[in-house]
């Protein structure tokens, strides 16, 4: 098949041969940038990059550090202001009952356990404005 | 031992407005005026004390992860102080004897 003419001192057919193998490396080369390409992870969204460059900016920011049991002690603060609210209701339904010559047993307790609540309240506060 | 009871020396007078009048020495004190007057405080105070609970809970739900303000801190105290005057002033209910 191949002839045996030589061009410009170079047998043909080891001129096809060569080029032939230079065609071979070249695909081989474009073929691992494409695979190469391919693997490279996504680049990310512009405001991904925006946010990443804000938290490394200002890292305690966001995430403000708390002490253990801090968090608890505020759900308990919250719970209890609003036991507070529903107290307040019962006592001021209880008061509209009373008349000015009744002594009400009801609205004595009712005020007396607002007055123990409101100071736990206040004190749990304190503690979480000392710490 | 001395009687310190004022039981002996307490007298009862009809008052000006038809209520009874309790006299200890020189006090005399209005039993219907007083009561009315106790009625209307007690009326004002768990009125106030509602409005300050109502606030309250909304000062501690406008931002749950941040410390209780000093203004919360205060209705706190003001609630306490409240409920306890509602608290002494029902137990003193003056009942004539007529």
């Amino acid at each position: 098949m191949y002839g045996v003419e030589t061009r410009f001192g170079i047998p043909v057919r080891v001129a096809g041969f060569r080029f032939r193998v230079a065609c071979l490396a070249a695909v081989f080369v474009v073929a691992t940038a494409c695979v190469a390409q391919e693997g490279k992870p996504a680049e990310p969204p512009a405001a991904d990059a925006t946010q990443t460059a804000d938290a490394a900016a200002h890292p305690a920011k966001d995430s403000k550090p708390q002490k253990p049991g801090e968090s608890d002690r505020k759900k308990v603060i919250a719970d209890q202001s609003a036991q507070l609210l529903e107290m307040a209701l019962a006592l001021k339904a209880e008061v509209d009952k009373t008349t000015k010559d009744t002594l009400s047993l009801n609205v004595i307790k009712k005020a007396d356990e607002i007055e123990k609540l409101a100071k736990s309240v206040k004190e749990k506060m304190k503690q979480n404005s000392g710490s | 031992m001395e009687n310190i009871s004022p039981g002996g020396e307490l007298a009862w007078s009809p008052g000006f407005e038809g209520g009874q009048v309790a006299s200890f020495g020189d006090v005399k004190i209005n039993i219907e005026a007083y009561n009315r007057k106790r009625e209307k405080d007690i009326a004002n105070a768990s009125k106030k004390l509602l409005s300050l609970a109502i606030a309250l809970k909304s000062d501690l739900d406008h931002d749950p992860d941040s410390d209780p303000s000093p203004s919360a801190m205060s209705k706190a105290r003001e609630i306490e102080k409240l409920a306890h005057d509602v608290k002494e002033t029902m137990k003193l209910n003056l009942i004539s004897p007529h």
